[in-house]
């Protein structure tokens, strides 16, 4: 109860200055319009020195300033190519080498090139790119991906401090039998006061897809199907002492090889066409 | 004319409609717009300017398989490739398809360096062409891979010592150091154990601490390894079998490698409702055993006889392989099934063991029919069997094709259909057999339609032959004079009677009769039809792999009709087979059954003899005979035998009176009897009517004369002359024939007995042969003369047929002629004439007339049998021609198998059917992938939806299901906390507990069969109108989770993710599911839950920074950018010092956005300075190699709640990295094309202190302040300061821009640029001139190149035997003088020329 009244006395008391003060500014309104003309130029000078600092780099040694702009670059662009990597590689593996296969099985939502096509009598059409052939279409694959992926927009703009310049991205992707290498150029250029900065070109290691090795499964197997001959799977697992795993299934008509890497996530599965007889 | 050309318009407009409307059609591509070569796709995806032939890719030119392989690529050989596709690929086209006679893919061992390959020469080359320093090394000569790597593992191996004491173990052919003190090749020495290497040993065994961190595996190796602190092997540690399933490894990841147990030890074969090989016996699993599954024990393949696969059921394979089984499904509708084999091993520690393998092989079924030559039908009894025996033979050749015989070849594993397709229906049709089943009914059943009824039948028979018994026996009864019969009759009289009730009881009663295939009629002979038509394949009545019947695809008894007659008969006598059963369709199938019917011949049979002719024989022969019998003997007893044959014997006595003159031998019996009249012996027989004609008995039917035996005294017809009496065609007067079979006495006997009923006898014939009169006939009446008791002529009667009436003297002679024996022969041939004439009058005017005219008891019964005999030879002559013969053919009809028609199993196919609600498998069925087969067979409504995804699920749809989905709680899919607060409320669930906002929301539902649902926040929205938001995905399933995030903006769906609102708020989230039979929930179901409105009382969660927990800072760098992430939004603080986070400096602090990242964390920055929301970086760091800070991190959410306890991040110092040496540099001259040289990199200082690093290199300079965009990294780099990488370089100018970076992310960069001059060509001659300017002379030489001269005054020379010339450029000189010179040089690059002859002048 008596914090209560404390209280309400406190609030009257406010309420009787409030009303004092208000009289009081009527007296000084003159004194008031230039405080207020004084704070709004105020605001200006510190919007403009901001401006001035963080987006023209007034006051930066260009050099730091244009690190600073490319540091977003360039964390957008690996986050891309960690993504794009991702699932451009994933999807080469899961189709059978090609993204986009011509002839296909639809195999639990994947769509899996046929290697190997019918031919009369017990032989089949070997379908497996070389190895430079993959190599390429991923190229391709990335550099659209990335493309696509990079936000152009962290560069530049219209109150940039700085000149910028991009160039074409590419990529070159190396199949290696226990790794995948991807380099990706992105040119990406800034300038401010003759100093240039350029981003490197973004390196990728993905040791955790031997797609060289798992290509080689691959080839072994259709060499021996392609002319009519019998892969045993086991005899083979056990000869690389399971380095790779052969899964073999076969929806019908179709044959179905499904191949990973000992410990690994990584998928390779192509599709062997067969006769609905 | 307009509407001519009105029609011409639109049929111009039709046409080109046409045109366009035509579909785009598969062709061949020979390339595709994708990449592709030889696709068969439609013609829009051919690239134009290549070939599109509207074929299949095997027939156009530029597919044509061919061997592809490129002489400088990657060195693949590809066998079968499409001609266009190796053009396309650049490789070079061989016609061998095979690739195997091409010398550029044959197989050999590739050695490089240490390692060894059996591999193609093209690809040796192109591995070898990795490693410059290297040659290629391919050997021909090796013909396996195990004895290509034996050549790399029997090399001589030891630790190599370089110059700068760099220690490495390795082979000696790899070892190029020259040998020293201290460096070189130490054979059979591990680095370890050499003093001036500075490797310390881990092997205990060469004074290491055995630490088991230090070891590790070699490749291709299966053994477990020390290796020294220089990463050198250093001896065995641990030696793992492979056979045995250990191999070394480190699936731990902690460093530690051991032989790790590949084997596996949770299989299938655990299940209890495992079906398929037996490994019973082997204990573990061992890796790379491999053993068979399938659905039924009737599959192993070893049972006999096979074909007994159920419908859907299909083999498998299953694999052991580094622990993990891997399940391999042969393929479908068994066109493959499993073999399974054991092989003894030797195990490791020597014992004896088995290994199980196992593989799926083609099914080679449809040769079986092939086997199938013998028909019964065809084929007699011998021919069949032979024609069995080689089917047999045939079929079970299981090189050729896969039976089993089973009195029929039929496939050992029967093949699968698409049975709902009515596929399979020519092979189930040879399995459809014929049963002939042979009925017979007899005349009179026949006509009376009563075969089927024997009783009704008989009841007529019985009451014609009863009509017939009760005359006889009433007549019998009557008259009662049997005792007055003499013995004789008696005796003859009862033997007849009991032929006669032999005969009716044999014949009275008969109606159908099964003459042939009883066995037709059986269940057992069902089973065997329909067993034969199962192992067809998917045919007939049988099985699916669950065990559910249908028995739809036989047809039994299909030609059998009720309305037919035999069609209560057949059901009948099988219920008489079938024990009481009536099996006019198959139950239950059943393999056990019928099997002693597969060899059976089943052929179509004529009734027997005794079936079609009993009742005639019995009935016609025996019973008239009979009857005949004893009414000849009432008859005869009283009017002679003659006339009791002629009156009371029936058909039978008729015709013996016939054939039979006289009674012959029984008259004196008969006479004995009667006590009446003498007998003239035959031996007193006048020899003129001896000489009468003689006429021979004729045969009835074929059949001898008739022996008669009466009273057991056999009468047999003498042979002899006799007396002719006939009727009169003419005059319709009886001619009566009497033939010699006649004795005279009983002729004499019939007379006397005739004469007191007549007094005349008109027109007898007789033939008579006199002097005059040699073989004439004479008609003449007679006359008895009862004072004489003589038949006498009168003469006036007298006739010679063809002559007229005699008179005079020829009359008188003639009736002496014939009286002159009246009374002997010709009058009692007479009497025997009217005797038979009475029975001939008897027929013809009935039995009344001759009951009139026999008036004693002995001819009313005779009568009576002769009627008997009479009705007799009728029945019987009727029953056997009206007798009918059915035969029946029972049919199996092997059709296609029809799936069960009501089935609520379909979802047992899919292997989620079998994985309990905690993911475990419950049945090895788990592991056995669903089909559309397998589906199918399920039932007929069972369908495979979402074929082609993940989610393949076989479900009922059938049309009659009305039902909605039903949808309950899927308790398992929300999360672990908030299970226990689920409750269901009328029409869905709540969730009771609050969800803190901020957290994400898993949440489920279970449907009661596979549905799709869709969600909403609208209530009342029919299914189709809802919004694309699936409720755990598209496909059809039953169990469906969602994933909920994010509840921190708006009410909006985005994507697959539901947002909900900010916290605080009841949510309400609407569902209605689809099923696939498209049955939508008419109500929603309602998910109601509660987010909070005070977020949380938590402290926000620091999941991770951006520099870990433990960074190494770059040399010289003071500060570093930091970010940090966290679980909610709100902000943080770092510090030199771990202190309360309000005590944390100010400036240190980040904010993070309210809207989480891509991850869905929440994450600040703190960078350099630090503005708005980035915090102040860290900065200060001043630390060098080997020194370390720590800094503390806090965060506060928006709440308030900060962290309690810090999040240390460590930060460790570096020295700059340093490149010290970059090698080669300057020139290089070579007289090769190629040479090897090592690009040699040495570094100091870096984040260890000790140079290690990671160098790369390039060629390329825009990379070269771009260590990650290198192209290759060195081939020895890491944790050593001399990095290394051998390059195989054609001559010229060569630039390497190499990079280095240490753990700390210290980067140099330096390059070096050397040049590599080859000149393979010797120096030439350019010049040659004598300078005579001086004295002596000189003679100059000058070359094309820089070199070196040498000459000689007698002969030619090598290089370097010579004397050197003077060198002034390229001009050598040399005093002159001399007539001839010998001239060799050689160029810089070691070049040397022939020798040149220069002749002065």
């Amino acid at each position: 109860m008596v914090i209560r009244d404390l209280g309400q006395s406190h609030f009257l008391e406010n309420i009787y200055k409030l009303n004092l003060f208000c009289k009081y500014m009527n007296n000084k309104r003159g004194q008031i319009t230039i405080f207020v003309i004084i704070g709004v130029v105020l605001l200006i000078l510190v919007g403009l020195g901001y401006y001035l600092y963080n987006v023209q780099g007034l006051g930066i040694a260009p050099q730091i300033f244009l690190g600073n702009q490319m540091q977003p670059v360039k964390e957008n662009a690996m986050e891309c190519i960690n993504s794009v990597s991702d699932d451009v590689l994933n999807n080469f593996g899961l189709r059978g080498g090609v993204l986009s296969p011509d002839n296909y099985l639809l195999y639990k939502g994947d769509m899996i090139a046929y290697l190997c096509s019918n031919l009369p009598g017990d032989n089949c059409l070997n379908h497996l790119r070389t190895k430079k052939q993959i190599e390429d279409e991923m190229m391709d694959a990335i550099t659209t991906g990335m493309n696509d992926c990079v936000d152009k927009n962290l560069v530049g703009g219209f109150l940039a401090g700085y000149d910028y310049n991009f160039g074409s991205i590419s990529s070159v992707v190396e199949i290696l039998d226990d790794r995948i290498l991807v380099n990706v150029d992105y040119p990406v250029t800034m300038s401010k006061s003759e100093i240039t900065q350029t981003l490197d070109p973004l390196f990728l290691n993905r040791d955790d897809i031997p797609l060289g090795g798992m290509y080689d499964v691959v080839y072994d197997i259709l060499q021996q199907r392609a002319v009519g001959g019998d892969f045993e799977t086991i005899p083979y697992m056990l000869e690389n002492r399971g380095e790779f795993e052969i899964m073999v299934d076969k929806p019908y008509p179709d044959e179905v090889y499904i191949i990973k890497p000992k410990a690994k996530d990584y998928t390779f599965q192509f599709a062997i066409e067969g006769v609905d007889a | 004319m307009k509407l001519r050309a009105l029609f011409q318009i639109v049929l111009i407009i039709g046409m080109l409609f046409s045109v366009y409307s035509v579909e785009a059609a598969n062709v061949c591509c020979e390339r595709t717009v994708s990449g592709g070569s030889c696709e068969y796709v439609d013609q829009t995806q051919c690239v134009k300017g290549f070939g599109a032939t509207p074929t299949s890719c095997d027939q156009v030119s530029y597919c044509q398989p061919s061997c592809c392989y490129d002489q400088n690529g990657d060195g693949y050989c590809y066998a079968n490739y499409p001609r266009a596709a190796c053009e396309a690929a650049g490789g070079l086209i061989e016609s061998d398809s095979t690739c195997e006679s091409v010398d550029a893919c044959t197989k050999g061992c590739c050695v490089i360096g240490t390692q060894a390959a059996f591999v193609t020469e093209v690809r040796c080359k192109a591995e070898s062409a990795i490693f410059p320093d290297l040659e290629m090394d391919f050997r021909k000569d090796v013909l396996t891979e195990a004895e290509c790597l034996d050549i790399v593992r029997s090399a001589e191996q030891g630790c190599c010592v370089s110059t700068d004491a760099t220690c490495t173990y390795t082979t000696k052919g790899s070892c190029e150091v020259e040998q020293g003190d201290k460096s070189g090749f130490f054979s059979g020495k591990y680095c370890s154990q050499l003093d001036f290497c500075s490797c310390a040993p881990a092997n205990p065994e060469y004074g290491g601490d055995g630490n088991a961190e230090n070891t590790g595996c070699l490749e291709n190796e299966d053994n477990v390894y020390w290796f020294d602190s220089c990463g050198n092997q250093e001896g065995l540690k641990e030696e793992c079998d492979y056979g045995s399933g250990f191999l070394c490894g480190d699936s731990e990841e902690n460093d530690e490698y051991t032989c790790e147990n590949l084997n596996c030890f949770e299989t299938s074969l655990d299940f209890e409702d495992y079906v398929g090989t037996s490994l019973d016996e082997l204990g573990d699993v061992v890796n790379g055993e491999s053993w068979c599954m399938y659905d039924s024990e009737d599959m192993d393949e070893d049972l006999e006889p096979g074909g007994k696969d159920p419908i859907g059921s299909r083999y498998y394979r299953s694999v052991c392989i580094n622990g993990k089984e891997i399940n391999e499904p042969c393929a479908d509708f068994r066109k493959e099934f499993c073999v399974d084999g054991t092989v003894d091993i030797i195990k490791k520690n020597n014992e004896e063991g088995q290994l199980t393998e196992a593989r799926c092989v083609e099914n080679v079924w449809d040769l079986c029919n092939e086997c199938n030559t013998a028909n019964s039908f065809s084929m007699d009894a011998f021919d069949y069997e032979e024609a069995l025996v080689a089917d047999e033979y045939c079929c079970t050749d299981r090189v050729t094709r896969d039976c089993s015989w089973m009195g029929r070849c039929v496939p050992k594993v029967s093949p699968g259909f698409k049975f709902w397709e009515s596929e399979g229906a020519d092979i189930c049709s040879q399995a459809t057999a014929t049963c002939p089943v042979v009925l017979f009914c007899n005349g009179w059943n026949a006509l009376l339609t009563t075969c089927d009824s024997p009783v009704l039948g008989g009841f007529f028979t019985g009451l014609i032959m009863g009509a017939v018994g009760a005359i006889v026996s009433g007549l019998t009864m009557g008259i009662g004079t049997a005792a007055s019969f003499g013995a004789i009759a008696w005796a003859t009289s009862g033997g007849g009677l009991a032929s006669n009730l032999l005969a009716f009881v044999q014949t009275a009663p008969r109606g159908w009769i099964l003459v042939s295939g009883k066995e037709c009629l059986s269940e057992e002979y069902l089973q065997s039809i329909n067993n034969i038509c199962r192992a067809h394949g998917d045919c007939g009545a049988d099985y699916n792999f669950l065990g559910e019947k249908s028995i739809d695809g036989f047809l039994s008894y299909g030609e059998i009709d009720p309305e037919v007659e035999y069609y209560s008969f057949l059901r009948e006598e099988m219920m008489k087979v079938n024990e009481g059963k009536d099996y006019l369709n198959l139950t239950d199938p059943d393999w056990e059954k019928g099997v002693e019917f597969f060899d059976g011949i089943h052929e179509q049979k004529d009734p027997s003899f005794s079936q079609k002719y009993l009742s005639f024989l019995m009935t016609t022969i025996v019973g008239s005979l009979g009857a005949s019998v004893a009414g000849t003997a009432f008859y005869g007893y009283e009017a002679g035998w003659k006339e009791g044959l002629r009156r009371g014997g029936g058909p039978l006595g008729l015709l013996v009176s016939f054939l039979v003159p006289a009674a012959g031998k029984a008259a004196p019996i008969v006479d004995a009897a009667v006590n009446e009249k003498s007998v003239t012996p035959a031996s007193q027989q006048s020899p003129a009517l001896q000489q009468l004609t003689v006429k021979n008995p004729p045969s009835i039917f074929g059949l001898p004369p008739l022996k008669l035996d009466i009273g057991g005294q056999p009468q047999v017809a003498s042979e002899g002359g006799g007396q002719v009496v006939k009727i009169d065609s003419i005059t319709g007067q009886p001619i009566y024939e009497v033939s010699a079979e006649d004795s005279l006495e009983a002729q004499a006997t019939e007379a006397s007995a005739y004469k007191s009923r007549g007094s005349t006898l008109k027109g007898v014939t007789t033939k008579i042969k006199g002097e005059n009169n040699v073989g004439q006939e004479v008609i003449a009446d007679y006359k008895y003369n009862t004072e004489t008791s003589k038949w006498e002529v009168i003469p006036e009667t007298i006739k010679q047929i063809g002559v007229g009436t005699v008179t005079g003297p020829l009359q008188q002679k003639l009736t002496g002629l014939i009286m002159g024996d009246a009374n002997s022969k010709v009058v009692q041939g007479a009497a025997n004439a009217a005797n038979d004439k009475l029975a001939a009058e008897r027929l013809a005017g009935g039995v009344s007339t001759s009951l009139t005219k026999a008036s004693s008891a002995g001819a009313i019964v005779g009568s009576a049998f002769n009627g008997i005999a009479w009705s007799q030879m009728v029945y019987g002559i009727v029953d056997l021609a009206a007798a009918q013969t059915e035969v029946i053919q029972i049919t199996g009809t092997c059709n296609p198998w029809v799936a069960p028609r009501e089935t609520d199993r379909c979802e047992e196919c899919n292997p989620n059917f079998y994985i309990d609600e905690d993911e475990e498998k419950t049945s090895f069925r788990a592991s056995l992938a669903c089909s559309e087969y397998r589906c199918k067979s399920l039932g007929a409504s069972c369908e495979l939806l979402n074929k082609g995804s993940e989610e393949e699920t076989c479900v009922s749809i059938s049309k009659y299901d009305a039902n909605s989905p039903t949808i309950v709680p899927w308790l398992e899919a929300f999360d672990e906390d908030y299970r226990s607060f689920i409750k269901e409320v009328s029409g869905g669930l709540e969730v009771t507990q609050e969800y803190p906002i901020y957290s994400t929301i898993k949440i489920g539902i279970q449907t009661n069969e596979p549905s799709q649902c869709k969600m909403s926040f609208e209530h009342s929205v029919l299914y189709d109108n809802m919004p694309s938001y699936y409720f755990g995905g598209s496909n059809y399933n039953y169990f469906h989770e969602q994933l909920i995030a994010y509840p921190d903006t708006k009410n909006v769906t985005d994507g697959e993710f539901l947002e909900l609102t900010k916290g605080g708020s009841e949510y309400q989230i609407f569902i209605r599911c689809v099923d696939a039979a498209g049955n939508t929930n008419d109500k929603d179901y309602v998910i109601k839950m509660h987010v909070s409105q005070e977020p949380d009382l938590t402290a926000p969660v620091i999941l991770t920074t951006s520099v870990g927990e433990e960074v190494y800072i770059n040399s010289g760098v003071n500060e570093t950018e930091m970010n940090v992430f966290t679980n909610e939004p709100g902000e943080c603080r770092w510090s030199w010092i771990d202190q309360k986070y309000t005590d944390m400096p100010d400036t240190n602090t980040c904010k993070s956005p309210n809207y989480p990242d891509l991850l869905g964390n929440y994450d600040c920055l703190f960078s350099t300075d630090g503005v708005g929301d980035i915090g102040q970086g860290i900065s200060g760091i001043n630390l060098r190699g080997g020194q370390f800070k720590d800094i503390f991190v806090k965060c506060q959410d928006l709440a308030g709640n900060y962290n309690m306890e810090s999040f240390k991040v460590r930060l460790k110092g570096s020295d700059n990295l340093l490149i010290k040496t970059v090698l080669p540099k300057g020139d290089i001259f070579t007289s090769e094309r190629m040479f090897n040289v090592t690009l040699q990199v040495g570094t100091d200082g870096g984040a260890n202190l000790d140079g290690s690093a990671i160098c790369k290199f390039t060629s390329q300079e825009t990379l070269k302040n771009n260590v990650q965009g290198m192209d290759s990294e060195f081939i020895s780099t890491g944790n050593i300061s001399i990095h290394e990488q051998p390059l195989y370089l054609v001559s010229g100018q060569h630039t390497y821009y190499v990079g280095c970076y240490d753990v700390a992310g210290n980067v140099v960069y330096n390059q070096t640029s050397f040049s590599i001059l080859a000149d393979i060509t010797a120096p030439i001659v350019q010049r040659v001139y004598e300078d005579t300017s001086t004295s002596p002379t000189i003679v100059n030489i000058e070359l094309n190149e820089d070199g070196f001269c040498q000459y000689s005054l007698e002969e030619s020379f090598k290089y370097g035997e010579g004397i050197d010339m003077i060198k002034d450029g390229n001009v050598f000189k040399v005093q002159g003088g001399e007539p001839r010179y010998y001239i060799a040089c050689r160029d810089v690059y070691a070049n040397d020329m022939n020798n040149v002859v220069i002749d002065i002048m």
